[in-house]
């Protein structure tokens, strides 16, 4: 019994690194996935390709690989190197490293790009004539946006947007490439003194919160339940 | 298209001479580590080379040497711990710190890619089976064995026996995991990990096979391809031996190494 608190409280202390890098790469790939997703339908024709190209980049290498380049590179080329510290900033009693920071950075933009092809597909969705009668009404671009077509684009992607969100939480692991010492660092380190069942048991962890994402995303349904459309 | 295709080979064929125009000469990393005050250990969770006590502070054979050897520069030590074991040089080399000294076999591969220090001690590579199982020692290459992949078990298995089924994983963990999962016969792995974690807890079912040892291969420490600082380490390790340190320290740590190589 003694064991097993053990356990789940270092594990803990891993999790609370992962959640912190799953609710932080959110934060940085929705509005950025946004911006790429209204480049990539720009008219001007070069943005609209640079954007298509980074996008086909993003999505078309590992986001392990992509991690790897993001910490590495910079010192491999002698560009610059990601400082040997904690950034001093502390949460839940843990320091955040710069591998943090830069693993923040490589799941922001990998996930910037899957979020803007979903977007994309939710804008293109809506039919022309809900502009046409925003522009009879008097309303500007903006309020059209954001007054009319946007709850009924959440309401679009709101099932692949669920599939991803849910996706990240298990990809944090990757960050454990470049040692930012998350939940499956901790689990395995167990082995160490002989313990072999707290491997498995982090999955607990990450079924648990799935769960909870899953019932938060069938709310929400329910809540744009109104839009028929 | 056409245009799109050579902006991209011209990008990629930057990015592979940027890594091809290597600088000659000497690094100089003494005096980069003064300058920060520090000197930084990469090291994994590996007793009882590297480990920590019940307050959290890094012990073992390698982290006191560390320690030793950070005093000399007249700098302070810091350890680093690498989650993946297979990232090892590429930290090293992207400056992430300055030194791996981890019980780390030396080998000709990776003499090519980074320093090693003159060895400092020998290690073997032994045979992990269920407790109960007998073990013929030629009847080993036609088991199928676990090993750590680009271990110096995984080199043994596969050029000193010839195993045809070998299964390489992630960590020498992993591959006593094997054994108990029964997804592999044995496991190779060093002398002293197997020492140290073999019998506790869930291993509680594994054994060292008896009388079944290979390798001589031996440790070293690695730093950056032509540092400053492998002479002074060289030097560093030698005295460490004549001074009777060593002996000292494998005794506290109850280590099976054998550290003659230094005389």
């Amino acid at each position: 019994m003694e064991v097993f608190l053990e356990v789940n409280s270092v594990l803990l202390t891993g999790f609370i690194t992962s959640v912190l890098l799953f609710a932080l790469t959110l934060v940085i790939a929705l509005p950025l996935g946004l911006l790429m997703a209204f480049c990539s339908m720009s008219k001007f024709a070069p943005l609209s390709m640079f954007m298509k190209v980074v996008v086909w980049i993003l999505r078309g290498t590992p986001l392990m690989l992509q991690i790897f380049a993001i910490f590495y590179l910079p010192g491999l080329l002698n560009l610059f190197v990601w400082p040997r510290m904690n950034t001093g900033w502390l949460w839940f009693d843990q320091t955040i490293s710069t591998r943090f920071i830069a693993a923040l950075v490589a799941f922001g933009i990998n996930y910037a790009a899957y979020f803007s092809v979903i977007f994309k597909g939710g804008i293109e969705n809506i039919s022309n004539g809900q502009f046409e009668a925003g522009y009879v009404l008097g309303m500007t671009k903006r309020q059209i946006f954001f007054k009319v077509i946007l709850l009924q684009v959440i309401k679009h992607i709101l099932a692949p947007m669920s599939n991803e969100i849910i996706t990240l939480i298990k990809d944090t692991s990757l960050a454990n490439t470049i040692s930012v010492y998350e939940l499956i660092f901790y689990s395995k380190k167990f082995m160490l003194d002989g313990l072999v069942w707290p491997v498995f048991y982090a999955g607990a962890f990450y079924l648990l919160f799935v769960g909870l994402l899953t019932i938060l995303f069938n709310k929400l349904e329910k809540k744009l339940g109104y839009f028929r459309t | 298209m056409k245009k799109l295709l050579t902006t991209l080979v011209a990008v990629m064929l930057a990015v592979v001479s940027l890594f091809t125009f290597t600088a000659c000469g000497k690094v100089e990393d003494e005096k980069a580590i003064k300058t920060a005050g520090k000197i930084v250990i990469g090291i994994t969770d590996y007793e009882p080379m590297d480990y920590k006590d019940e307050n959290g502070k890094w012990i073992g054979f390698d982290a006191e040497l560390a320690e030793m050897f950070a005093e000399e520069l007249g700098v302070a030590c810091e350890f680093f711990e690498i989650a993946d074991w297979d990232a090892k040089t590429i930290e090293l080399k992207s400056n992430q710190f300055d030194l791996i000294w981890n019980g780390m076999t030396a080998s000709d591969k990776l003499a090519k890619e980074i320093d090693l220090s003159i060895p400092y001690a020998k290690n073997a590579q032994v045979l992990i089976v269920k407790s109960g199982v007998t073990v013929d020692k030629d009847n080993i290459k036609n088991m199928s064995i676990a090993v750590e992949k680009g271990s110096a078990g995984n080199n043994v298995a596969a050029d000193d026996i010839k195993v045809t089924n070998i299964n390489a994983v992630a960590s020498q963990l992993a591959a006593l995991l094997e054994v108990k999962a029964g997804t592999s016969d044995g496991a190779l792995i060093d002398l002293t990990m197997a020492e140290s974690v073999v019998g506790k807890d869930d291993f509680a079912s594994l054994v060292i096979a008896d009388g079944i040892s290979y390798g001589a291969e031996v440790f070293s420490v690695g730093l950056r391809k032509n540092s400053d600082l492998t002479e002074k380490l060289n030097a560093f390790l030698k005295a460490k031996y004549a001074d009777g340190t060593m002996t000292e320290l494998l005794k506290k740590y109850q280590v099976s190494l054998n550290v003659d190589a230094l005389k």
